[in-house]
């Protein structure tokens, strides 16, 4: 017989319980989730923020500096069309990338829950995670841009971790209740994708909320999303405090999403490993 | 109690059968996989469990790991427990075979500390240091169960279970999987595991289980139960066939007609097909033979294979030191063994004539070769021992100091 490893093998480990462990789980696949997406190429990781912030930067570069571009056509305009515009698209690309990639993570990380017994809802939770990474990068960047613009930001970006919280109810909601749904029918996760589009029209990135026609805005005013667009560019462009209301109607829905993730966890957390 | 302890243990599965019409899907079916299964396994003990494909044996492994909850009953498991329940392992298909290691040992609750000095042990205990930083994707599959199972085996697991991949890798690493996992058990880790290599479930567990259509048929010694199993494999019309070849596909090599082996003789009995044996007393086989020219370089061989393949004996006429002289005509070649010294079992007889001892292994270029002729049904006593072999022997016990 071949030899054993001379070393002895290390005593054995207490397994970790609780929330330490459910914390350091989910830090460690948001972790590889974010290498994972660019595993193999040179940057790596940098991927993750240099992608963005191209995308970020392109867009300032396109609607600041071209003239013709005024946000709301110039009404009541504070900042520039490109800043208004990705100060919407930081809250957005967060919830779109979250539960457009969650959707389908249960189904991708099959080979991990057919083999290792782990609470399933960290996994679209890591999504949104590293979506979460990308964000608070953004923000930074964001920053930066203000910064070489001659502009300081204001106090109010103080609030940007509170406009966090219903946001990422929303996110952390809709990835796992995305998950769920995707195993329980597979037509799920296409469906998100394709649904992404028309949301993005119905919430108010590319355009000022005042703008929307009073027919329409019921449809703005429904959607959870545009109380917290809204009030990201309030903070960061516009130095105005947010409105509450619209926030607590996000907060409100995140919460029954969360509550509805949930439920389906529960419901088909037992019979997830059989079904994927 | 520590260990596993498993009582009154059920599995339902539901099966939804894919496509039909939106609204017009066919209603699903649903099955139990495993009823009413019970067992304990102590710390350090090593349970197998044995059956055909589909008897329950994975569903059992995943319930045990945690990875499938049962439908009714109870798994109770104590610490870490750690399942190699198929080739990928967990691994992340794109991420290199070290970034892999890092992930399985998060994902099982080790942090970076305690992970540290485990990383180059699995890396040596796998064999895969060359290969060790390129995408696992570029894995074979063997590569893959050896970085499986030198991981799993590094987590400081309570209770190891593994479900058929110690038979997937190489002979070598065969060896180092049931070594290692005799070395956990002696650490005090619950190892339970489930393999069609019978040899390495008698060599590494004290305990068997047979499962069959998810109900257990019988649990006891690795001899009580693989005898049971084979008797259920031969009922259910799975028996070895005198003739029927080894391998699929394999076939009797021409004969070249200069040597025939014109009759086999086993215990008295012409061309028997199953030929009872007891462990401990003689086997007489004689190879009746014609040659039609002269032939000096004859070679008589018989070998014996366990029914899982295992080459377990061989003999011939060049190695006993059997000078044939040359062969014309009519003649009988003897073996005579005075003990026979199988245990319990079935074994294929292969004999054969072969120009010479090298090229029977090499070129396979045989005068005349009856594979699988017939079949050695063995039955033994209880004081031959366990195991595949018995050997004469005798234990003496004299007290005080020697």
């Amino acid at each position: 017989m071949d030899a054993l490893p001379a070393q002895p093998l290390p005593p054995s480990l207490p397994p970790r319980t609780g929330w330490r462990r459910l914390a350091r789980l989910l830090a460690h696949l948001t972790w590889w989730d974010m290498v994972s997406l660019y595993f193999g190429s040179w940057a790596g990781l940098l991927w993750n923020f240099a992608l963005p912030a191209v995308v970020i930067l392109a867009y300032l570069a396109v609607f600041e500096l071209t003239p013709g571009f005024r946000f709301g056509g110039g009404r009541h305009e504070v900042g520039g069309f490109g800043l208004n515009l990705v100060a919407g698209l930081l809250p957005w690309l967060l919830f779109q990338e979250s539960v457009a990639r969650a959707a389908s993570s249960f189904v991708d990380n099959r080979h991990m829950l057919s083999q290792i017994p782990l609470p399933a809802s960290l996994f679209p939770l890591a999504n949104v995670g590293s979506a979460l990474a990308r964000h608070v990068a953004g923000w930074g960047l964001f920053a930066a841009i203000l910064l070489g613009s001659g502009l300081m930001p204001s106090k109010l970006w103080l609030l940007l971790p509170v406009l966090l919280v219903p946001l990422l109810l929303l996110a952390g909601g809709g990835a796992v209740v995305a998950a769920c749904c995707t195993v329980l029918w597979r037509d799920v996760a296409p469906t998100i994708q394709v649904a992404m589009l028309p949301l993005f029209f119905a919430t108010p990135v590319i355009y000022p909320a005042y703008a929307v026609p009073d027919k329409l805005r019921f449809v703005m005013d429904l959607n959870p999303l545009s109380g917290v667009v809204v009030a990201y560019r309030d903070v960061l462009v516009t130095g105005r405090m947010p409105q509450l209301e619209p926030l607590l109607y996000a907060l409100c829905v995140g919460a029954v999403l969360v509550a509805l993730a949930a439920v389906l966890v529960r419901r088909i957390g037992p019979e997830l490993a059989e079904r994927l | 109690m520590s260990g596993v302890v498993v009582r009154q243990l059920s599995k339902r599965f539901t099966v939804r059968k894919a496509g039909g019409r939106l609204f017009d899907r066919p209603p699903p079916e649903s099955f139990w996989a495993l009823r009413d299964v019970d067992f304990t396994v102590p710390p350090g003990g090593a349970l197998g469990i044995v059956g055909a494909n589909g008897s329950g044996k994975s569903t059992l492994l995943q319930i045990v790991a945690g990875v499938l909850k049962p439908t009714t009953g109870s798994v109770s498991t104590t610490g870490r427990v750690v399942g190699i329940l198929n080739p990928t392992a967990g691994f992340h298909p794109d991420l290199s075979g070290r970034a892999n290691i890092h992930m399985l040992g998060a994902l099982h609750g080790l942090d970076r500390d305690a992970l540290r000095p485990r990383v180059e042990p699995i890396i040596e205990f796998s064999g895969l240091a060359a290969y060790i930083d390129q995408p696992l994707r570029t894995y074979s599959a063997g590569m893959m169960i050896r970085l499986g199972f030198a991981t799993a085996a590094h987590l400081s697991p309570d209770v190891l279970v593994v479900d058929e991949v110690l038979s997937a890798g190489d002979l070598a690493f065969q060896r180092r999987s049931v070594g290692m996992a005799r070395q956990l058990r002696a650490q005090g880790v619950t190892v339970i595991v489930s393999t069609h290599a019978l040899g390495d479930l008698a060599t590494l567990c004290d305990r068997l289980m047979l499962l069959e259509r998810g109900v257990v048929q019988a649990e006891g010694s690795a001899d009580e139960v693989v005898a049971k199993y084979m008797q259920r494999i031969d009922a259910e019309g799975g028996a070895i066939q005198p003739g029927a070849p080894l391998i699929a596909g394999a076939r009797a090599t021409r004969p070249t007609d200069d040597v025939r082996l014109t009759r086999i003789v086993v215990n008295d009995q012409p061309d028997p097909d199953h030929i009872p044996q007891r462990c401990g007393e003689p086997l007489r086989i004689e190879l009746h033979y014609d040659a039609a020219a002269p032939v000096d370089d004859a070679v008589f061989r018989v070998q014996l294979f366990r029914n899982d393949g295992l080459f377990v004996h061989g003999q011939n006429t060049v190695r006993a030191g059997l000078d044939l002289g040359t062969l014309h005509g009519q003649g009988v070649v003897r073996l005579e063994y005075d003990t026979f010294g199988l245990l319990a079992g079935d074994y294929y007889l292969s004999v054969g004539v072969w120009p010479d001892e090298y090229r029977s292994y090499t070129t396979g270029e045989a005068y005349d070769h009856r594979p699988s002729v017939g079949i050695v049904h063995v039955t033994d006593q209880r004081s031959d021992g366990a195991g595949v072999a018995a050997f004469p022997a005798r234990w003496t016990h004299s007290r005080g100091t020697p």
